[in-house]
């Protein structure tokens, strides 16, 4: 096992010997961003890495955002007290809540039941200037909040530097997944037919690597619903 | 730039591949990626309706059309409209004219909405008329599949609008219209590997943004190696209608 940004580095500069480096064709951090772009390809596909998001709820509010790590949602669970989650909200999407109660929006509980999403999962947002990222919507909200949370269980991609610079992986998946995705980028110039076959080796390596985990046990369902 | 999550990081990104720099814009301008990037935007969004927007507003008594990118949005599909917290549902022209012959004149509490007969190609985006005609001012509420916001030279800070493991897709596509444009990188070959690295993203975002499924069609983790490539079990299959 080894880094993903260092050991990811050291392998490409066996690979392209006397290429990567200081004033050289091209340098660390240019390769180690080609590197976090080839992780988020590969957990995306991989689909086995998890982010969890604990939203405190707040009064009268259905909506909410979520993290841009997120790929997908698989589960939502609610916490009366804020800790214990004993309580799994359903995937619908805000047509069938309109189904269950036309006035839904204005319609109040002490647990939410159903949730829905809005955007893909992963939006990126920020606050100034506005830009709205994935949300999830609740039914029902609660008027009258104490400690109540949900807890927002997806696929992800790692979302900050800080955690991509510890973050580690099998370096047989480096090698399957990582690297020939790096490849398929830095030799699409020099070599576009080089550069296809190893975007191709990289599609094969993500889905033996896939093959790997789901093999496992039992492959988790995944609902991703907005309207 | 490693965090590959700004328009900055992006253009940064762009010109270390290219083996050029932001500074000295040698065979590619800032304003172009620019351009380049909102177009690789609009296609995505055209393509996977990844972003869901929800426009209000207040209607005008007796005023039955309303532009919906008036408020500044680019939109490309109604997925659902809302008057007074209550969700209206969509019609069409010849519908109203087989149910009232007086049904231009109707006003009343909002129950429809329909988009056919519009002249709606010389505005910005989308109109659509409520049915009947509102009597009082209300709230009425549309989600819409949008574009994502523009990037901005401007505001090179600002996050990119799309999930983060979408945004290398971004980039593929700006590489991609780059070095098939006429200038001394022009080479169709990397053109055409870029091109096919940004509609894999653009495939996945497909799948990913499928948020549109009935609420009984539930899809898993896709094929464990006895199937074809994965990225087709994240397609919903065909038929599913809008909400």
């Amino acid at each position: 096992m080894g880094t993903v940004l260092g050991t990811g580095l050291q392998m490409v500069k066996d690979l392209l010997p006397e290429q990567v480096g200081t004033n050289k064709r091209w340098t660390d951090a240019v390769v180690q961003a080609v590197i976090a772009c080839a992780d988020r390809a590969v957990r995306e596909r991989v689909g086995v890495h998890f982010h969890t998001q604990t939203i405190t709820l707040a009064n009268d509010t259905a909506t909410y955002d979520l993290d841009p790590e997120f790929v997908s949602i698989d589960t939502v669970e609610f916490a009366l007290d804020g800790s214990t989650y004993d309580w799994k909200l359903e995937a619908k999407s805000l047509k069938d809540m309109s189904e269950r109660m036309p006035l839904w929006r204005q319609s109040r509980g002490t647990r939410p039941d159903l949730y829905a999403l809005l955007s893909a999962p992963g939006t990126q947002g920020q606050t100034s200037p506005a830009i709205t990222p994935a949300q999830i919507v609740i039914y029902p909200c609660i008027a009258t909040v104490t400690a109540e949370t949900i807890l927002v269980t997806g696929e992800a991609v790692i979302g900050n530097t800080t955690d991509l610079a510890t973050a580690t992986v099998g370096t047989d998946i480096l090698k399957k997944c990582h690297i020939p995705y790096i490849l398929s980028v830095l030799y699409a110039v020099e070599s576009p037919e080089r550069a296809a076959a190893e975007f191709q080796n990289f599609i094969a390596g993500c889905q033996t690597v896939k093959s790997r985990f789901g093999a496992q046990g039992e492959t988790p369902s995944r609902a991703v619903r907005r309207c | 730039m490693l965090a590959v999550s700004t328009w900055q990081d992006v253009m940064d990104l762009f010109y270390a591949i290219v083996q050029d720099t932001e500074a000295a814009q040698s065979y590619f301008t800032t304003a172009r990626l620019e351009s380049w990037a909102n177009q690789c935007l609009w296609e995505m969004a055209e393509h996977a309706q990844l972003i869901d927007k929800v426009i209000e507003w207040t209607a005008t008594p007796g005023t039955a059309a309303y532009e919906i990118n008036s408020a500044g949005h680019g939109s490309l599909a109604v997925l659902r409209v809302e008057v007074d917290d209550e969700q209206i549902q969509p019609t069409t022209v010849e519908q109203l004219w087989k149910g009232n012959r007086d049904w231009q004149q109707t006003t009343g509490l909002p129950r429809w909405y329909y988009r056919d007969r519009l002249d709606e190609f010389d505005t910005e985006g989308i109109v659509l008329r409520l049915w009947p005609a509102p009597d009082a001012a209300n709230d009425i509420r549309a989600v819409v599949a949008a574009v994502p916001d523009a990037v901005d030279n401007d505001a090179m800070g600002n996050v990119v609008h799309l999930p983060l493991w979408a945004i290398p897709g971004l980039l593929r596509g700006m590489l991609a219209t780059a070095y098939s444009s006429e200038t001394r990188r022009q080479n169709h070959g990397t053109a055409a590997h870029f091109r096919a690295m940004y509609y894999d993203v653009i495939d996945r975002m497909k799948g990913r943004s499928a948020g549109k499924l009935k609420a009984q069609l539930i899809y898993g983790n896709g094929p464990t190696g006895k199937r074809g490539p994965d990225w087709l079990g994240l397609l919903p299959p065909d038929g599913i209608p809008y909400p």
